[in-house]
C-alpha cells in the first residue's frame, strides 16, 4: 500500500488486481473466499456454520465458487450485447432496408433504360436499312418501267407504221372489189341471179325456220300430251290392280260364305231327310235309303273302298320292291363293265377342272372381249357424229380456217398458239356478251398468236400462208390491261352492268399477253346508258361496247346500227372449240382402248383356245354321260334311289 | 316307276285317312242307332231341335250372303270398268306416241334442209 493506493506485483512485474485474482483462481485459490484463511479460534464458529454457510464454505473449498461471478458478468455483457443487436435489427429494419429496396428499383428501371435504348438504337438502324432498300428496288422498278415504256413505245410506232399500211392495202382491196361490183352491176347478169339466189335462200331460210318452230312447238304439246297420257295409264293400273285385288278378296269371301251355306244347306237336308224317315219309315226320295241304315251303309262302303284302295296300293309296292331285287345283281354286273367308262369320265372332268382353272388364272372373262368390241364401235360412232357436228359448224365460220405449212423441217407447231378466236373459251353465262366481244376484238379475232417474233417471221416467209394475216408474238406484243382503279371507278358508276372484256373469257396463262392486247383495253356493258356514263367519266375514259354491239369510245365517237356481219361467229366457235375438245377426249379414250386390246390380244387369243379346248371337254363329258345312262348300270343307281325311298 | 310309288304313298295316307272317317261315321251312326231304338221320342225331339236351330243359322247366313254377293258384283263391274279405261288410255297412248314419231321425223327432215339451205347461203360470195 503506498501513498492510499495498493500496488499489485507478480513475479516483480507491476500487475493489476482482477490478473492476480485470476492468478489465484488458476490454482483454485479464491482470495474473496471470506474463509479463505480460518483463523485460530474461528474453528468452532465454523463447525456451528449453518447449512447453507457450509454449502457455501465447500463450494469455496471445491473451487466452483468463482466462477460465479464471471458468469454473472458475462450475463451482464450478454444482455448488453443483445439489446445492441437489437438496436442494429431494428436500424437495418427501420432505414437500411427500404433504402435498399428503393436502390433496387433504380437499379432494374437503369437496366430497363439501358436495353430500351440498345433496341431504339437497333431498330433505328434496320428502318434506314429497310427504307434503303426498298428506295433501291423502286428506282431499279422505275427503270424498268422507263424501259417497258420506251420499248412500248417504239413497239406501238412500229405498229401505227403497219396498221397505216395495212389500212393502205385493204383501201386498195375495198377499191378492187368495188371496181369488181361495179363490173358485175353492169353486166347486170351474173350479180342479179346471185343476189335473186341470196334472197331466195334468206326467204328460205326464214320459212322453214318458222316451221320448224311451229313444229317444235306441236311436238313440245304432243310431248305433253303423251306424258299426261303416260300418267293416267299409270293411274288407270293403279286403279285396276287396287281393284282387281279388291274384288279378288271380296270372291274370296264370298265364296268362303257360299261354300259354308252350301255344306249347312246339305246338312239340313240330311237331317230333315233323316228325321222324315225316322218319323215316318219311309224315305223321301224313292230307292234311296236315308236313315240310320241307309246313312250306315253309306259310311261302311266308303270304309271298305278305303281299305280295299290302301291294299291295293300296298301290293303295287310289294310287286315293285320284288323288281328291284331281281334288277339288283344284273346292275352290279353292268356297273363293273361300265366302271372304265366311269374312268375315262372322271379324267375327263378333271381335265375339264384343270382347264378352268388355267382359264380363271389367264383372268379370263366371258363376254370381255365383246364388250371390249362393242364399246370400241360406240366410241368410233360418237366421234364419227362429233365429226360431222365440227365439219357443220366449220362450214359456218369458214373464214377462221387458218392452216400453214411448216416453214423448216422438224419445225414445232406447238410454237403457233393459233387464231385468236379459237385460244379463248366463253362461259355459257357470259354467251349473251359474244356479240359484244366480236366487236370489241374486231379484227383482231383473226390474228394469229406465235410464242416469238421469230416463229412470226418465219411463218410470214415460209410458212406459204394463203392469206394475209397479223401475227401476235407473245414475246414481243405490248400487252395493256386497264387499271384496277379505273375498272373499280366503272364498276362503281354502274354496280354489276360492266366488266372488262377480259374478265368475261378463259384462256391458258401463255396466251395472257395476246389476250390482253385484244380484250384488255376495253369494257363490256350491260346497254347504252351505262356505256355512255361510263366511257366519258373523267376518272374512267375507256372504250365501251354494249351487249347490243354499240362501241362509245371516249375521244367522241360511236358507232352502231345493225349486226355485223360476222355476227354469232364467237358463240359458234365457242361450239366447235367444245366439240373438237370431246371429240378429243373420246379419240383418247379410242387410242387407250384400241391399245389395252392390242396388249391383251395373245392373252385374249391363249384363253380362247383354252375355252375351245375346255368346249369340247364339256362336250365329252355329256356324251359318255348320255352313254353311261344309256346302260343298264344306270338302273343300279335308280334302284338305290327307289331303296331310299321305299325305306 | 319313281313317282309311281310316291304317288302310292299318297294314295295309302288318303285312304287311311277317309277309312278312319268312314269307321268313326260308322261307330257314331251305331251310337245314334242305340239311342234311337232305346229312347224313340227323345231322340225325335232332339233331332226336331237340332234342325230347327240349322235352319235358323241357315236363314241367318242366306241373308248375310246377299250383300257380299252385291259387293262381289259392284267389284267386279268396277275392275271391268277400269280395264276398258286402261285399254282406252293404252289406246291413246299408242296414238300419241305414232304422232310424236312422224313429228319428230318431220324436224329432222326440215332441220336437214335447214342446214343445207344455210351452207348455200353462208356459200354464196359476198360484195361489199
Amino acid at each position: 500500500m503506498l501513498g492510499g493506493t495498493s500496488k499489485y506485483l507478480i513475479n516483480g512485474h507491476r500487475a493489476q488486481q482482477q490478473t492476480v485474482q485470476n492468478l489465484f483462481q488458476s490454482v483454485q485459490l479464491n482470495i474473496n473466499n471470506p474463509n479463505f484463511l480460518i483463523m485460530q479460534g474461528r474453528i468452532t464458529k465454523v463447525l456451528n456454520m449453518k447449512p447453507v454457510e457450509i454449502l457455501a464454505m465447500i463450494e469455496e473449498a471445491a473451487g466452483t465458487r468463482m466462477f460465479e461471478d464471471r458468469r454473472d458478468k458475462a450475463l451482464k455483457t450478454m444482455a448488453k450485447k443483445e439489446m445492441k443487436v437489437q438496436e442494429i435489427t431494428e436500424l437495418l429494419r427501420d432505414e437500411i432496408d427500404p433504402k435498399l429496396e428503393k436502390l433496387r428499383g433504380e437499379k432494374r428501371a437503369f437496366l430497363d433504360f439501358q436495353q430500351t435504348q440498345s433496341d431504339l438504337e437497333r431498330l433505328t438502324r434496320l428502318v434506314v436499312a429497310h427504307d434503303w432498300s426498298k428506295y433501291r428496288e423502286k428506282s431499279q422498278q422505275s427503270a424498268d418501267d422507263l424501259d417497258a415504256k420506251t420499248q412500248r413505245v417504239k413497239s406501238l410506232e412500229d405498229s401505227a407504221i403497219r396498221l397505216k399500211n395495212e389500212i393502205q392495202l385493204l383501201q386498195e382491196d375495198v377499191k378492187k372489189v368495188k371496181a369488181a361490183r361495179d363490173k358485175e352491176l353492169k353486166k347486170g347478169g351474173k350479180f342479179q341471179a346471185l343476189e335473186e339466189e341470196v334472197k331466195a335462200h334468206s326467204h328460205e331460210i326464214v320459212r322453214l325456220a318458222t316451221v320448224l318452230d311451229l313444229k317444235k312447238a306441236s311436238l313440245t304439246e304432243e310431248t305433253d300430251k303423251r306424258k299426261k297420257i303416260e300418267k293416267s295409264v299409270r293411274d288407270f293400273q293403279k286403279q285396276l290392280s287396287d281393284k282387281q285385288s279388291l274384288h279378288q278378296k271380296s270372291q274370296q269371301k264370298y265364296d268362303t260364305a257360299h261354300a259354308e251355306l252350301t255344306k249347312q244347306t246339305e246338312e239340313v237336308e240330311r237331317k230333315e231327310e233323316l228325321l222324315q224317315t225316322l218319323l215316318t219309315g219311309v224315305a223321301s226320295k224313292e230307292g234311296q235309303e236315308s236313315g240310320y241304315q241307309g246313312q250306315l251303309q253309306d259310311a261302311k262302303a266308303r270304309a271298305s273302298t278305303s281299305a280295299t284302295e290302301q291294299e291295293q296300293a300296298k301290293l303295287k309296292i310289294t310287286h315293285l320292291e320284288k323288281r328291284i331285287k331281281e334288277e339288283e345283281p344284273r346292275a352290279k354286273k353292268a356297273e363293273k363293265e361300265n366302271s372304265t367308262l366311269l374312268k375315262g369320265l372322271e379324267g375327263l372332268r378333271t381335265q375339264a377342272q384343270k382347264l378352268e382353272t388355267d382359264l380363271k388364272k389367264l383372268g379370263f372373262e366371258a363376254g370381255r372381249e365383246e364388250s371390249m368390241y362393242q364399246e370400241e364401235s360406240s366410241l368410233q360412232g360418237k366421234i364419227r357424229e362429233l365429226k360431222e357436228q365440227a365439219d357443220t359448224l366449220r362450214r359456218k365460220v369458214a373464214n377462221i380456217d387458218f392452216s400453214y405449212s411448216d416453214p423448216s423441217p422438224r419445225f414445232d407447231r406447238s410454237k403457233v398458239k393459233g387464231l385468236v378466236a379459237q385460244l379463248f373459251t366463253l362461259d355459257k353465262d357470259h354467251t349473251r356478251a359474244g356479240t359484244a366481244l366480236e366487236i370489241c376484238a374486231g379484227g383482231r379475232l383473226y390474228n394469229v398468236v406465235v410464242d416469238r417474233a421469230e416463229t412470226g417471221t418465219q411463218l410470214l416467209q415460209n410458212g406459204k400462208l394463203k392469206k394475209r394475216v397479223t401475227i401476235i408474238p407473245l414475246d414481243k406484243i405490248a400487252a395493256f390491261r386497264a387499271s384496277a382503279e379505273k375498272i373499280g371507278a366503272a364498276q362503281k358508276l354502274a354496280p354489276g352492268k360492266v366488266d372488262l372484256a377480259l374478265s368475261l373469257i378463259g384462256y391458258d396463262d401463255e396466251v395472257n399477253a395476246a389476250m390482253e392486247y385484244v380484250f384488255g383495253s376495253t369494257l363490256i356493258c350491260e346497254d347504252s346508258e351505262t356505256a355512255k356514263r361510263v366511257t366519258f367519266d373523267p376518272a374512267v375514259r375507256m372504250k365501251s361496247v354494249t351487249l347490243e354491239g354499240d362501241v362509245y369510245d371516249p375521244s367522241g365517237t360511236l358507232s352502231g346500227g345493225s349486226a355485223p356481219h360476222s355476227s354469232g361467229v364467237l358463240v359458234t366457235l365457242q361450239k366447235l372449240n367444245q366439240i373438237t375438245k370431246e371429240m378429243r377426249v373420246q379419240e383418247e379414250a379410242l387410242n387407250s382402248l384400241q391399245a389395252t386390246m392390242t396388249k391383251e390380244k395373245k392373252k385374249l387369243d391363249s384363253a380362247k383356245a383354252l375355252k375351245q379346248e375346255l368346249d369340247l371337254k364339256t362336250h365329252e363329258i355329256k356324251l359318255t354321260e348320255d352313254q353311261i345312262r344309256s346302260n343298264s348300270s344306270s338302273s343300279v343307281r335308280f334302284i338305290s334311289v327307289l331303296y331310299c325311298i321305299i325305306c | 316307276m319313281k313317282e309311281e310309288i310316291t304317288q302310292l304313298k299318297k294314295q295309302i295316307s288318303e285312304a287311311k285317312l277317309r277309312c278312319d272317317e268312314a269307321s268313326k261315321e260308322v261307330k257314331r251312326i251305331e251310337k245314334d242307332m242305340a239311342e234311337f231304338s232305346k229312347n224313340k221320342d227323345s231322340k225325335l225331339a232332339e233331332l226336331q231341335k237340332d234342325l230347327e236351330k240349322l235352319k235358323k243359322a241357315l236363314t241367318k247366313n242366306s241373308t248375310a250372303i246377299k250383300p257380299l254377293q252385291q259387293e262381289v258384283r259392284d267389284a267386279m263391274l268396277e275392275s271391268e270398268q277400269c280395264g276398258s279405261d286402261l285399254a282406252a288410255a293404252q289406246e291413246q297412248l299408242q296414238d300419241a306416241e305414232v304422232t310424236l314419231k312422224a313429228q319428230q321425223d318431220e324436224i329432222n327432215s326440215l332441220a336437214t334442209e335447214q342446214t343445207r339451205v344455210k351452207v348455200c347461203y353462208a356459200n354464196m360470195p359476198i360484195f361489199y
